[in-house]
This record gives structure tokens, sequence and C-alpha cells, in this order.
């Protein structure tokens, strides 16, 4: 696997919002790296800066909402912060692409089907109308919907949310994207569709050989389709390791945590969230600048005097697994 | 592109355009009523008016007979209402001449400047709009604010009279007044409809730039814009159509309004300028007590206005399929 040049390489990536109150900085210092093929795993709690991070990738996150500084992104070759306007455009949607956390509001609710998806084709190749459409029919039947002749007809509302999905989904693959990222894909879906579109979502990478970068709150869903892991929080990187490692001897305090917490793939979000309040009470902070420290102190129960004074340097466990944390073992 | 029409949609849309229609008689009806009525009780009197200074009470009582203006109110109505299923709206009071034919003479100058009008502050309206959300805070967003402000709330004829002042009188650019049909005088036509045009439009646009700025603003939040970014479309089509088509309720809900309040604003443009439109014949009409003419006059423009709103709302359904007829 690290024989592999990566595909793409997040080195000191560093986010800020322009907030009323100020700035706040979402993601801080997050360096990762995601190889051809593979699929990494983004977890953290909401509002631990995972959709930052995403958005950052294709440079959605502009003046005046934020922006990206500091670092770099290597993508074949190029760094993406650096891109000229013209340059980015012919990576979004085409080398990168995305689909959102929200399936209800990511589709244009007045435009058929049809020309949202033929229109992600044209607008990067010089394709005819036709070729085009019959490329939307070949996405729509790959990712399962019936008949989808009468679907490039249809509008938004006529739909249901996993279907709306997996026209997201056919979306972002049409052009064969080498990179696609899937920002909590299935936290918007009922149970039983989550499943299916994470199968979807496997299986269309085994068929097309795209690397995923999957973001999710949910570590059931990373054991279903990850081989590695980056646990989050508060714009952090907090552990890094393959799915076998992370679940078999999780380091952080946080990820054991989240792991206690862990609801199984499926469950609903309120229990997710009852659940995480009796097995780690408090919630992420919000990074305006005061605080110094790791951010996870004041929920931590390991926690020693030095954790408020640094952020702990990432310490090697194995050849993939490393971990920021200065007492992981709960020494006192 | 933005409509598409097939066969059962141009059906349902005329299907829908006569019923519409139908659903406006009694609508009409109420207005032809009133106008009516207000102008049988309103003071003032034809007969004394066409008669003259010199009249004796004798002439007048004769006049009047012969207009029918001695008939009691319902008498009066009921020929009225009569004439007008015969597509007979009468003679005017003063010239003798059939109303249908005053109009006629009338209504090219209004129509020319309404038409105008409106495509003018559409297309500047919103056009500066859309530049001014999408650059929201910048330079063209804050001028944009500010005249819009300036326009909306100077009354038209302090505009007419600066532009008159500046284009015609200190430049000379333009003529002061007047209207040639463009049948006969295709340039003319333009040179002379300009500033009665922008006299007529700068509130009009001012309204569609606000209108639009704050929609398009609102829209442009909307998750779908974020994909629409995300899929590497350019900007001319991330706002036309994923924006424009969902920001054009609101603003074609707007121009609709606009529209139907230009028939006033003709009425001080027309003045002004001296164009020889239907304000002016209504104005005329109105000080004479032109009974004929100030009803078919108002009949005419609330046509018009049951005619616009129904052509808005027949194209929401084209700019959002979620509105079912
Ligand atoms: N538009 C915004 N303006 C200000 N702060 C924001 C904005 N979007 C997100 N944030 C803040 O950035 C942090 C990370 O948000 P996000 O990346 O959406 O988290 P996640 O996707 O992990 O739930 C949060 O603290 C959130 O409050
Ligand atoms: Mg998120």
């Amino acid at each position: 696997m690290n024989a592999l040049l990566p595909l793409i390489e997040v080195k000191n990536l560093k986010v800020t919002f322009h907030g009323r109150t100020g700035p706040v900085l979402a993601v801080d210092d997050l360096s990762f790296q995601v190889s051809p093929g593979e699929t990494l795993a983004i977890v953290g709690e909401s509002g631990c800066g995972k959709s930052a991070t995403a958005m950052s990738l294709l440079r959605l996150i502009q003046p005046p909402i934020g922006r990206s500084e500091g670092g770099s992104i290597l993508f074949g070759g190029k760094d993406l912060l650096q891109l000229e306007y013209e340059e980015m455009r012919a990576v979004r949607g085409r080398e990168i692409a995305m689909i959102f956390q929200e399936p209800m509001s990511s589709l244009n609710p007045v435009l058929t089907i049809g020309r949202q998806l033929t229109e992600t084709v044209r607008v990067h190749a010089d394709a005819s109308q036709e070729t085009s459409r019959l490329r939307a029919i070949e996405l729509l039947h790959l990712v399962g919907l019936p008949d989808p002749e009468s679907q490039l007809r249809k509008y938004p509302y006529e739909l249901s949310g996993g279907m709306r999905q997996r026209v997201m989904i056919a979306m972002a693959l049409i052009n064969k994207p080498s990179l696609l990222i899937a920002d909590e894909p299935t936290t918007a879906l009922d149970v039983t569709i989550q499943a299916q579109v994470l199968d979807l979502l496997s299986k269309l990478q085994e068929e097309t050989g795209t690397s995923i970068l999957l973001i999710t709150h949910d570590l059931g869903v990373v054991a279903e389709i990850a081989k590695r892991v980056i646990v989050m929080y508060a714009g952090r990187k907090v552990e890094e390791a393959t799915t076998i490692e992370l679940f078999d001897n999780p380091q952080h305090p946080y990820t054991r945590g989240l792991m206690a917490a862990g609801p199984r793939l499926g469950s609903a979000m309120a229990d997710v969230k009852k659940a995480r309040l009796r097995e780690i009470s408090g919630t992420v902070p919000i990074m305006n600048g005061e605080l110094v420290g790791c951010p996870f102190a004041e929920r931590c129960e390991n926690v020693l005097d030095q954790c408020r004074l640094a952020f702990p340097q990432d310490t090697q466990v194995t050849e993939t697994h490393c971990v920021a944390c200065f007492n992981p073992n709960g020494a006192t | 592109m933005l409509i598409r029409t097939n066969r059962r949609g141009v059906e349902a849309i005329l299907r829908y355009s006569i019923q519409r229609l139908l659903a406006a008689i009694p609508v009409v009806a109420i207005v032809a009523l009133i106008i009516f009525s207000l102008l049988f009780l309103a003071p003032g009197d034809p007969a004394a008016l066409l008669a003259g200074d010199s009249a004796t009470p004798e002439m007048i009582e004769e006049l009047r007979v012969r207009l029918g203006l001695d008939q009691s109110y319902f008498v009066q109505l009921r020929i009225w209402v009569l004439s007008i299923f015969r597509g007979d709206f009468g003679v005017s009071i003063f010239s003798g001449t059939p109303v249908l034919e005053l109009v006629y003479d009338r209504i090219e100058a209004t129509a020319a400047l309404s038409v105008v009008t409106t495509v003018f502050a559409v297309l500047f309206g919103v056009s500066l709009g859309m530049i001014a959300a999408w650059r929201a805070g910048g330079f063209v967003d804050r001028a944009v604010l500010v005249l819009s402000a300036v326009f909306f709330s100077f009354p038209s004829f302090v505009i007419a009279y600066i532009l008159i002042l500046l284009f015609a009188m200190q430049m000379q650019l333009l003529p002061v007044q007047g209207y040639v049909s463009f049948q006969d005088d295709f340039w003319g036509f333009w040179v002379k409809i300009i500033l009665p045009c922008i006299t007529l439009g700068l509130p009009f646009l001012a309204l569609l730039a606000r209108i639009t700025r704050t929609t398009v603003i609102e829209v442009k939040r909307e998750d779908f814009v974020r994909t629409a970014v995300a899929k590497g479309l350019p900007t001319n089509q991330i706002l036309m159509p994923h924006v424009m088509k969902n920001a054009a309720i609101p603003i074609v809900t707007m121009v609709g309004l606009g529209v139907s309040h230009l028939i006033s604003g003709v009425v001080v443009v027309e003045t002004v300028f001296a164009i020889p439109g239907i304000g002016r014949l209504v104005v005329e009409a109105i000080l004479q007590r032109d009974y004929p003419v100030i009803q078919c006059v108002t009949l005419l423009s609330s046509f018009v206005y049951i005619v616009v709103n129904m052509v808005v709302d027949i194209s929401y359904s084209f700019f959002d399929p979620r509105i079912k007829r």
C-alpha cells in the first residue's frame, strides 16, 4: 500500500470560517493521504470539521464564508490550493467529485435529473447531447435505478431520498473521477436505505477503481467499507490507523469513547446522540483561538496537566497506526 | 432550454387560460359597475361643460335629454350594459367620435411605451440585481442599493424634468417631447421614446434590481448551488439556469406588478412628454366628464391587468415543475 504514490496528499491543512463572532478554526494542521483505489474514512462527532475538510479538497470554502489556508493539497503533481480558478474548475466534477450530506437539497429542484446529469458530462467533455444522454442512462443503471430512461425526465421531487442519493452518486461518478468524496452519504437516509447505499458505494469502487474519502460520524459505516480511518476531534487528527488496528487496539480516549458509544450500522441519529451523551460527556468545543492544548482535555478521563498546555505530537504505535495523545493508557 | 413545451403542455395552458378568462368575467363586471356608479355619483355635469359658459339652463337641460343623462341610474346602466354586449362602447360626448376609434388611435403609443419600458426595466433591472448579488458587498452591489433607493423614491415627473433638462435642453441630444409611430419613422420613434421610457422605467428597474438581488442572494446559499460549483460548472451556467430558474418566481411576480403599475405611470409620462396615448386620452376625458371614454378605458385597463396576472401565473409552472395547475 505504501509503495504506491498517494493519489492525494493533504499537508498541514487549515480551514477558517469567518463566523459572526469572529474566526472559527474548523480544521487545524491536518495531514493525510489517500492511495489510488483506497477507501479512507474520516470519523468524528458532528462539528469536528469533517465537512470543512471535504469541501476544502474541492476548494468550496471561499471568502466571504471562510478560507482554506496554509499547507498544501497535492493532487496529480499540482497543489490544489494554488490553482487558478479555471484550472480548479477542470478538477471539480472530473478528477474529484463529491456527494453531499443532504440528498434532499443537493439536486436542483427545478431542473430534470437528465439535464443535471448530462450537463456534468458536457461541461468537461466535448460530448453530444445524445452521447451524454446515453452516459447518464448507463450511470443510472449502474446505481440501480429502475427504468433509467424515464428517470431522466423526472424532477428531484418525484424521487425518494434514497433514489436522489443514487442520482447524486451517478452524477459524481459520471466522469470517472479518481477521487470520490462522500460526505455522510447515508446520514439523511432511512436505515434500510443506508445499507443499500453503502453496498452500492463499495460495489462501484470495485468496478471503477476510484478512491473514496468517506466521511461519517458512524463507526459502523467505517467497519463496513473503509480500509483506513482517521479520527478527528475539533479540527485535529487525533488518531489514524487501519480499520482493523483501530477496532482491535484503539489508542485515543476519544476513539475509545466513540466505540463505547458506538452505535451499530443502521441505528438512528437519535440513538447516536443519546449514546454519545452517556459515554463521553460534553460537546465539541468551537475553536475560536482561545483554546490551547488538547481540545479533548475537558472531556477526557485520562487528562494530565500537560494536556492543557500543548497539543500532543503524533506517536507511532505501528507503521500504520499513530495517535496524538500524551496519555493513551490512562497513567496518572 | 429553460422552457420545455410539448403538445399536452400547450393544450393544458390553453385550457387554463380560457378558464382564467372566464373566471375573470365577474371581476370585470364588478369593476365596470363600480366605475359606472362612481361616475354617476361624481359631481360635474358633462352637459353643462359641453354647452359652454354662455348656455342657458334650458339649453343644458335639452342636451342632457339628448345624451340620455336625464334617465335614472338603472335605466342608464341597462342601456350601457346592453350596448357593451353588442360591442358598442358608445360615442364620445365631446367629439362625437366612436369611443373605440379614439382608443384605437391612441393605443399604439401607450402600448409601445409600455412594452419598451418593460423590456428596458427587466433587462437592466434583472442583470444589475444578478451582478450585485453575485458580488454581494462589492462596488456594483452598493451602487445598486443606493441608486435603487433613490430612483424608487423619486416621483416620475421629477425624473422626467431632470432627464429633459440634461439630455434635451443642455446637451440637446434628444427631443423634448412628442411621439412618432415606428411605422412612419423607425429611427425617430426610438429617439423620441428613450426619455419617456427611462422616466417610466427607472422606478420599475430599481424595484426589479432589488428583488432580484435579494432573491439571488438567497438562492446562492442553497445546497444545489454548491453541487453545481462542485461539478465544475462555469459561473454563467451556475447562474443560468441553476440560480435564475429558482429565483424566477419572485422576479416574475414583481414584473407583473410593475406592468400593472405602468398603467398609472403612463398618465404622468404621456402628459409630460406630450405623447398622444391612452393616458392622456383618459385625463382629458375625466376633465370633460366624457363618461363613455372613461368607462371604456377603465374596462380596457382592468382587462390588461387580468391578462398580465394570468400570464404571470402561467409562467410559474414553467419555472417550477412542482407547481401544478
Ligand atoms: N458557514 C460556517 N460559518 C461559521 N462556522 C462554520 C460554518 N460551517 C461550519 N462551521 C464551523 O466549523 C466547524 C466544523 O464544521 P463541519 O466541518 O461542518 O463539521 P462536521 O462536518 O464534522 O460536522 C464547526 O465548529 C462549525 O460550527
Ligand atoms: Mg458535516
